[in-house]
């Protein structure tokens, strides 16, 4: 039995409303004000804390949102400058310790365990100086929280949001499972809490109070992690690589007005196999399986996938596959606002085997063709060359008002372009 | 020989804090800072005597050097149309100066 209180000391740093929030630093005039994200699709996708205040969620349409809302300030997502806060945040994070795992966009796990003494300063204030420094040079939030474990540090952040700080050290463990709900925490899905549930386990101490070879009895390999996470084992490393290998790539885009033209919307879906084939092959990846799927006028999403007989990260072969699934997925007379795909089961190009009936001949040819197409794609851009089959989607890929563009992208610098800009965050407001 | 730096590193020397703004305001042409320039910004670092520095004040964004005069912090211009405004707990430093660029081409 461990007794220290801290065995370990990891934090998990989480940007509070990360998009919305972006929004309000780059624009002071927002601050304090209920502001949404998600213009282009419709939907809310991120909602600053004044909106939440109001009801207003994520994944609620535009419409109702307004009517929550009148005063309702509604922007287009603007990607390129939440990533450059992304990236700062993550960089901010290294200056007190290189063990940064960026876990998404706006959150991130880091191992502090060790550094009081370089720091000269207890954990608590280490989270605390990170806290500030993203404040300060950012002007955004995050809720930090401290423990000993990946999954406690998880706890610890949600506790005290929008720009909180919580510590669960050893001592307090039990304090603190003893009010979260089992199903509120990391790694327990909806099964594994009904699971627990039904073994009369509603509450994470209860869980975590389960001798292991009850646990062991119950659940698998994950799910025996969390119960050690929770009672302060830490077996969860913080991965610290830059994440090159995805597990799959997924594209999707909705087009406005929805289509019934099986041409157009087939063109849709060739333009995101494309997208998606470029991600894999810039980290060298290869899928396995592909997922097709379209959604329909009124938001119903019906997919289709197969298995990949050769790995592949090309359109010249994969789109042939699409097609088939494409052609026994598409209704006529039915209206189609997006389509998608997913290449899942990827593996890391080089170690495949042709297999027995190819002809190694095409194989090369097909490579070359495409190291081309990606060179071409760097000097002008992507889409330089795409698929004939994808010509439709290439104009008019999105009926979009320049309403719907962020400001960064309609103001440029002299000297910068449409595709290229520089990598700071520009105040959208003018020094008077 | 010592080693270069490159154009970047010199104008943006803090890259995780520097932010850009447009000027707007004939209120430092005395400066030599003009409407329509662009003024690379620190943000979180403390404004020193003298600092040309980005603040919000009333709502508005101003660029203005910063003053201690008799002890209070001050935002002054040095075009006498602008009046000196006084720091007090509304007004919000956004960022110091540190480079300003007017690009032509």
């Amino acid at each position: 039995m461990i007794t220290r209180s801290w065995p370990r000391a990891l934090l998990h740093i989480d940007a509070d409303a990360f998009f919305a929030s972006v929004e309000q630093a780059i624009n002071p005039a927002l601050k304090g004000k209920p502001v949404v994200t998600g213009k282009e699709r419709n939907i809310v996708a991120a909602a600053s804390y004044e909106a939440k205040a109001l009801g207003i969620k994520r994944g609620v349409t535009l419409w109702d949102a307004k009517k929550m809302c009148p005063g309702l300030i509604v922007l287009p997502t603007d990607y390129e400058t939440v990533s450059i806060f992304s990236k700062r945040m993550f960089e901010i994070m290294r200056r007190y310790t290189p063990t940064v795992e960026e876990y998404s966009i706006d959150e991130a796990f880091l191992d502090i365990t060790g550094l009081r003494r370089l720091h000269h300063a207890s954990y608590r204030t280490i989270a605390e100086r990170v806290q500030n420094d993203i404040r300060r040079e950012l002007g955004i939030t995050v809720s930090v929280g401290l423990s000993v474990s990946k999954v406690l540090t998880k706890i610890a952040s949600e506790l005290n949001k929008p720009a909180g700080f919580m510590a669960i050290s050893m001592r307090d463990i039990e304090t603190v499972l003893k009010t979260i709900p089992a199903e509120a925490v990391w790694n327990v899905g909806p099964n594994t809490a009904e699971l627990l549930r039904r073994h009369g386990m509603h509450t994470a101490l209860q869980f975590a109070k389960q001798p292991r070879e009850a646990v062991a009895r119950l659940l698998t390999k994950p799910g025996i992690e969390v119960w050690q996470e929770l009672n302060g084992e830490s077996v969860m490393p913080v991965i610290v690589e830059e994440k090159t290998s995805y597990q799959s790539i997924s594209k999707t885009k909705t087009f406005t007005p929805p289509s019934d033209e099986k041409s157009f919307v087939f063109a849709q879906l060739v333009k995101n196999i494309e997208n998606a084939c470029i991600k894999a092959r810039r980290y060298n990846q290869l899928a396995t399986k592909i997922v097709i799927f379209l959604k329909r006028s009124d938001h119903r999403t019906f997919g289709l996938e197969a298995h990949i007989a050769k790995p592949s990260a090309f359109p010249l072969e994969l789109i042939p596959i699409a097609k088939q699934l494409f052609e026994s997925l598409f209704l006529s007379n039915t209206r189609y606002r997006a389509t998608g795909t997913i290449l899942c089961d990827l593996t890391t190009a080089g170690l495949i085997q042709p297999t027995l009936f190819e002809d190694p001949n095409k194989i090369v040819k097909i490579k070359s063709v495409y190291s081309a197409v990606d060179e071409l794609k760097e000097k002008y851009g992507k889409h330089t060359i795409h698929q004939a089959s994808s010509l439709y989607a290439q104009k008019t890929q999105h009926l979009t008002s320049r309403r719907d563009v962020p400001n960064r992208k309609l103001n440029l610098l002299k000297g910068e372009t449409k595709r290229r800009r520089l990598p700071l965050p520009f105040l959208q407001t003018e020094a008077g | 020989m010592g080693d270069t730096l490159s154009f970047e590193e010199w104008l943006v020397p803090h890259k995780e804090a520097s932010w850009l703004i447009h000027v707007s305001t004939e209120a430092m042409s005395s400066d030599g800072i003009l409407p329509g320039d662009i003024a690379i910004l620190e943000r979180g670092r403390d404004p020193r005597q003298g600092d040309i520095v980005i603040a919000r004040v009333d709502e508005q964004t101003v660029i203005r050097r910063y003053e201690i005069q008799n002890g209070h912090p001050t935002l002054v211009s040095t075009n006498p149309a602008f009046p000196v405004l006084y720091f007090d707990e509304r007004t919000e430093l956004l960022g110091v100066v540190a480079t300003i660029i007017r690009k032509y081409k």
